[in-house]
């Protein structure tokens, strides 16, 4: 028995105290975590965890049903799908228990165009580029693939390009703070700490039922191996929104913008993945438990290009492909209508913008590892040094006292 | 459009909610700029993520900083002093 306090608020100390505080998890620990949750998917799957497909299934689901006939499984029985899945589910459980669900309505129609828009680019950029932010990038890395490689460059142009885009609509909004002498009418400031903090063991409950109804749904229309994909899906939602995993701060605030140390701190946290990632995928692929092929994707200046597009994309609608789902599983409006652009457009887009790059570009598959696996990994490993070192310089160079 | 209000002599009240990063942090960086020396500004956000970064882009700013107060699900407040070593604040 601890004195002075009743066992709800000995366990509320517990979970705001650390876990489930605001401040969230630093980067570098939910970049390592997400290395590892992705050497458990590889494992699992047979294939690393990313977005898109998922994306490709939900959206060729519904268009089957209208009639137009696209080559899919379902919902429960794709293995992205249900790793899309979990991630929603156990973003939705952290921000539960963390108190941060809220349903937040864009401030003006300026936010569902670029929430659209937004989307639609990001769909666009994935189709180039052979994935996302994650199959294009951290998995195709992690795969020791070149063409995650190539991606890069393009997310930090595209990055640089929404920074600018940000800081022009800035500017065109002039009189952005409208200043308003009377006393604050109603609304966030007047209805004070009331509601602070509503029944903690509500929102584990419901986060309980959260988790409980995937598990079922995925076990009942799947079977039990999609449910555990789903559930390590969870742990990459958690993850993600325990950490503030935002791919796209990471890109757009690299090269000066007005978050940058948390872009700074997010690049070193994905590099840390990274090398986590590339090692166990490159021990599972050697010990010959998944194919050395799996996930080694196209590469060209397409995939530069895709990263350009989809980071100008993901800018413009404030996510990437894994934080559409964690900010939509957080209540964000915006956050939906970028996935929903998303859903709705890739499938469709997808084949075409692939035959014409491979119909005019002539892309190449390129394994690390046909160096053999020990140069492969060291050439990872190398180069996500010098990317920290490198990251690391922009911040030096602009005086960013990124850490302390 | 973020609306500045003025609560009462030299404390300003920043309604950010709605916005995602990295709005927050620029619309408050500008509503800093508008107050003057020794006035409050406390910043209402429920953007997750802001916790951390308005908090931050304050005190690189040589300002003191109290919050983020939690003031309902998913909202806080950070009030913030402009001008060093404010009394009061950390």
């Amino acid at each position: 028995m601890s004195r002075g306090v009743n066992f709800t608020e000995y366990v509320g100390g517990l979970t705001y105290g650390r876990l489930f505080s605001n401040s969230g998890w630093p980067e570098w620990l939910g970049g390592i975590l997400l290395g590892l949750a992705n050497i458990v998917f590889l494992a699992l799957a047979e294939k690393p965890f990313t977005i898109y497909g998922g994306f490709y299934e939900w959206g060729a689901s519904v268009y089957s049903q209208l009639g137009l006939d696209l080559e899919h499984s379902s919902i429960f029985t794709n293995k992205t799908s249900v790793g899309d899945l979990g991630l929603l589910t156990g973003a939705f459980i952290a921000a539960l228990l963390a108190n941060e669900f809220k349903a937040r309505r864009p401030v003006g129609g300026i936010e569902y165009l670029e929430g659209a828009l937004g989307g639609f680019l990001m769909a666009v950029g994935v189709a180039l580029a052979w994935g996302c932010n994650w199959g294009g990038f951290f998995s195709a890395v992690t795969a020791l693939s070149l063409h995650g490689f190539a991606m890069l460059p393009g997310l930090v142009l595209g990055g640089y390009l929404g920074l600018r885009y940000v800081r022009w609509k800035m500017e065109k909004m002039a009189s952005v703070i409208e200043v308003e002498l009377e006393e604050a009418p109603g609304g966030a400031m007047v209805k004070a700490s009331s509601t602070a903090r509503p029944n903690a063991w509500a929102r584990l409950l419901v986060a309980a039922l959260a988790l409980a109804l995937l598990l079922s749904v995925v076990n009942y229309f799947g079977n039990g191996f999609f449910a555990a994909l789903a559930m390590v899906g969870v742990l990459v939602g958690l993850v993600i929104q325990r950490s503030r995993f935002c791919f796209a701060t990471a890109f757009r605030d690299l090269l000066g913008g007005p978050e940058m140390v948390r872009s700074v701190r997010l690049q070193v946290g994905i590099a840390l993945g990274i090398i986590v990632g590339a090692t166990g995928a490159a021990a599972l692929k050697y010990m010959g438990y998944v194919d050395p092929g799996v996930y080694v994707k196209y590469v060209s200046l397409s995939n530069f290009l895709g990263g350009v597009i989809f980071a100008f994309g993901m800018s413009l609608a404030g996510a990437c492909a894994s934080g559409s789902l964690w900010r939509v599983a957080e209540g964000h409006i915006k956050a939906l209508i970028a996935l929903v652009a998303a859903v709705a457009s890739y499938p469709l887009l997808v084949s075409p913008v692939r035959e014409v790059v491979v119909g005019s570009l002539a892309p190449v598959k390129v394994p690390l590892f046909a160096l053999g696996w020990a140069v492969g990994l060291a050439l990872v490993y190398a180069s996500m040094v010098a990317w920290i070192l490198f990251v690391y310089f922009l911040a030096y160079r602009r005086g960013v006292m990124v850490h302390g | 459009m973020a609306k500045l209000y003025k609560k009462g002599e030299g404390v300003y009240v920043l309604d950010v909610t709605g916005y995602t990063c990295p709005y927050p942090v620029i619309f408050t960086k500008k509503a800093l700029a508008r107050i003057r020396e020794g006035e409050v500004l406390e910043v209402i956000i429920d953007n997750p993520p802001s916790c951390e970064t308005v908090p931050r882009a304050a005190r690189e700013s040589g300002y003191s900083v109290e919050g983020p107060v939690s003031i309902g699900p998913g909202l806080w407040r950070i009030t913030i002093k402009k001008g060093a070593g404010g009394g009061g604040y950390k």
